[in-house]
């Protein structure tokens, strides 16, 4: 290769390293920084109030007697499992009612898309209300159960239920939004010589959209169950005493802020953080790893 | 062109070299000091202090004051990272609850009485109504750390409307023991027809762990117990005091049907005239039950058939604290401001409903006429500050697990307390070692 275009591809390649410096500063800055200060923070012993104190894995052995840590990592499996597979399913059904076409689809879509748009406190508060012992939801449900008053945020089994069953209502219509996008993109084509062929509806849904839709459903699978491991506001926002009763929405990223901000034990609050991190980490290769086996390609 | 360079002596750039140390000595010296002062969300307080803050600065040219007001639910977390960062304000109004974690950790300064405006540490304690008492909890080995700026005790607020409508008369009738307490509150009940709770007589307040220290504990101490020794940080929760407390409120939801942790918070639901007696508020309550025209009229807490302790609950305040990691010159500015912002009790009290015990305040006819105030400070006085603890709040969520384990998961209270007993022994003889371990460093 000539010296002429060594040195166009090293001013090119520089050019390249200038363009994408202030997006890798920005992940240096706000990402790895703090990830790495987090893993060193957890091998200290950390008030907030007093510089940090080395005391190696001291943190990581204490968590491992700590019942409050291993109640929370059962409280957050349950809440991962509560978030997750019923979303995928019933956002997937809404999907495929969604896909279909009739009079005033996309009004109905608009609205069952609405519990996405306010934030999570706000789709708290008023969930705090339909939920009062004698409210709105009891009220509803007298006539099949008789019972005037239900806990169902107080109640150490309900209330784990009722939290799953917000988080599951407010973010369904988000993921059949993910899952409708990914039925549009299968060819009509398909589905005609499908239709062709004698197979009926459900055998179309079952034999070419859904193989086709396995990208999606990695997407939906990952996203879906990052966001449960890493819940928090629902459990901060409408959980008595904060995770309670009796530390059944107790999970561990809300025990990450009870050990940092509510206990001054911000060295265990980063351990804590750090095994989350691993966990998701796992979960999340284990889930990518099992969506590399047969892949189906239009072509 | 040409360019004739002069070559300086090398006394010229002495000179210089002098004359700019010399001016930035100056004006370090002439440069006014600046408190950066942190105060949570009391939104009728907020204009008195601005109007006070503009005039401090007036009086006082060398120092700047830089007002922040933090909401609530944020300060604790905002604090905390702020002081951790190195960015800390100089002067914060903190609540009692953290400062036992604050001294331990040596984030507080002692009270300057000079800069303040008193002749010593003694006239302070002087200057305020029972002094000894309510300066108590910012006390810590015999030094204050702190000036108060609202002081509160709770004592009992009643509808007197749904009183009257039960046939009853709060002046005359209500209950002086908890035993009657439940009597009365039953009658001041209203269920549907289905046995839903439409009317609360009279509730505790289940939705925040502290209030295990505030309410629950000093109804232990009118037994003669204590669940949580300040001072050698050991817990004592598996006694006969507890077990009575705890089998009151375990019947005032299970047996009784008079209340529990599943209905609305309390002050909301008083707020709301939907709850005949409310014994969490502080005189504070009383403008925001006015303005929810409630016809209200205020008495002292119950205490036990059986007490030895003639306490109501615990007392709390929110204190001016300065941070110690700030510059000697800041904290004298900031003891200064402090100071002057404590001297107008009555404004704090008639604009914001703040209390500030000044001894010649509480001595005013303005404050004796007070319809409200005389009940609190007769409270407050009788009570002590709840444990001024490091790890207060993990021993209050302790404590708050302790109870829902017995009054909503049914366990058996022996073991349920024993085992709280254990945990909270743990979790006081962490906080301790760490407290030790930052004072040895």
């Amino acid at each position: 290769m000539s010296n002429v275009s060594q040195s166009f591809i090293a001013r090119r390649q520089r050019w390249g390293f200038y363009f994408v410096l202030p997006s890798v500063l920005f992940f240096v800055i706000f990402f790895l920084y703090p990830i790495l200060s987090g893993f060193y923070y957890s091998l200290t012993d950390f008030t907030l109030l007093r510089p940090p104190q080395w005391v190696g894995l001291q943190n990581y052995q204490d968590l491992l007697k700590d019942r409050l840590f291993i109640k929370s990592i059962g409280v957050t499996l349950q809440f991962v499992l509560g978030s997750t597979v019923p979303v995928w399913i019933i956002s997937l059904l809404a999907a495929v009612v969604f896909f279909q076409k009739f009079r005033g689809r996309e009004v109905l879509k608009l609205l069952f898309f609405t519990p996405v748009l306010p934030s999570l406190v706000v789709v708290a508060v008023v969930w705090r209300i339909l939920l009062h012992p004698s409210g709105v939801l009891t009220t509803l449900l007298r006539p099949f159960t008789g019972l005037g008053e239900i806990n169902w945020l107080n109640d150490p089994v309900l209330s784990p239920i009722s939290m799953i069953l917000i988080n599951d209502w407010s973010i369904i219509p988000f993921y059949m939004l993910i899952w409708l996008a990914g039925l549009t993109g299968i060819p009509e084509e398909l589905r005609d010589a499908a239709r062709v062929d004698g197979a009926n509806p459900l055998q179309s849904f079952l034999r070419i959209e859904l193989p086709l839709l396995r990208p999606t459903a990695v997407f939906v699978a990952t996203i879906s169950t990052i966001n449960a491991f890493q819940a928090f506001t629902l459990q901060y926002t409408i959980s008595p005493g904060r995770g309670g009763p009796i530390d059944v929405n107790t999970t561990m990223g809300l025990l990450i802020w009870k050990y940092g901000f509510q206990y001054y034990r911000m060295g265990d609050a980063a351990a804590v953080s750090v095994i989350l991190f691993a966990i998701i980490m796992l979960v999340t290769g284990f889930q990518l790893l099992f969506s590399r086996g047969e892949q189906y390609s239009l072509n | 062109m040409n360019v004739v360079r002069r070559s300086r002596s090398p006394l010229f750039f002495l000179a210089l070299i002098s004359m700019l140390l010399l001016s930035m000595g100056v004006s370090a010296q002439d440069a006014p000091v600046t408190v950066t002062l942190w105060m949570h969300v009391h939104p009728p307080r907020l204009p008195l202090d601005e109007e006070l803050i503009a005039q401090f600065e007036a009086e006082n040219p060398d120092i700047n004051v830089e007002y922040t007001t933090v909401p609530d639910q944020e300060w604790d977390t905002t604090l905390s990272t702020a002081l951790a960062s190195g960015s800390g304000p100089d002067l914060f109004n903190q609540a009692t609850f953290a400062i036992g974690q604050f001294y331990a950790q040596g984030v507080l300064a002692p009270v300057d009485p000079i800069a303040a405006g008193y002749e010593s540490q003694e006239a302070i304690y002087e200057a305020y109504e029972a002094g000894e008492s309510l300066l108590a909890g910012a006390t810590f080995d015999g030094t204050l750390y702190g000036l108060p700026t609202e002081l509160s005790g709770y004592a009992c607020y009643t509808n007197d409307d749904l009183w009257r409508a039960a046939g009853l008369d709060p002046a005359t009738d209500f209950p002086a023991t908890w035993e009657e307490m439940q009597r009365v509150a039953e009658q001041l009940t209203v269920r549907d027809e289905s046995g839903a709770l439409t009317q609360r007589g009279f509730d505790f307040i289940w939705s925040n762990p502290i209030f295990m220290l505030l309410i629950f504990n000093p109804m232990v101490q009118q037994l003669g117990g204590n669940m949580i020794d300040e001072v050698n940080y050991t817990a004592s929760i598996n006694t006969p005091e507890v077990k009575q407390v705890m089998q009151y409120w375990y019947d005032w939801v299970n047996t009784w049907n008079l209340g529990g942790p599943q209905y609305t918070f309390t002050r909301d639901a008083f707020l709301a005239g939907q709850l005949a007696i409310d014994c969490d508020g502080g005189n504070w309550f009383a403008p925001q039950a006015e303005e929810a025209g409630i016809n209200y009229s205020i008495h002292p807490q119950p205490r036990w058939e059986n007490a030895v302790n003639d306490n109501a609950m615990a007392n709390y305040a929110y204190f001016f604290m300065v941070n110690s990691a700030a510059a000697p010159e800041v904290q004298e500015a900031a003891w200064r401001l402090a100071g002057f912002l404590t001297s107008f009790p009555d404004r704090y009290l008639d604009t914001a409903g703040l209390f500030q015990a000044k001894a010649d305040f509480v001595a005013s006819e303005a404050f004796q006429q007070n319809e409200i105030m005389p009940v609190f400070l007769e409270e407050m006085g009788k009570s002590s500050y709840h444990p001024r603890i490091a790890g207060f709040f993990e021993v209050a969520d302790a404590l708050m697990r302790t109870r829902d384990r017995i009054i909503i998961g049914g366990e058996d209270m022996d073991t349920v307390l024993a085992e709280a007993e254990q945990e909270v022994n743990d979790i006081l003889a962490r906080a301790k070692a760490e407290a030790e371990a930052a004072a040895g460093s």
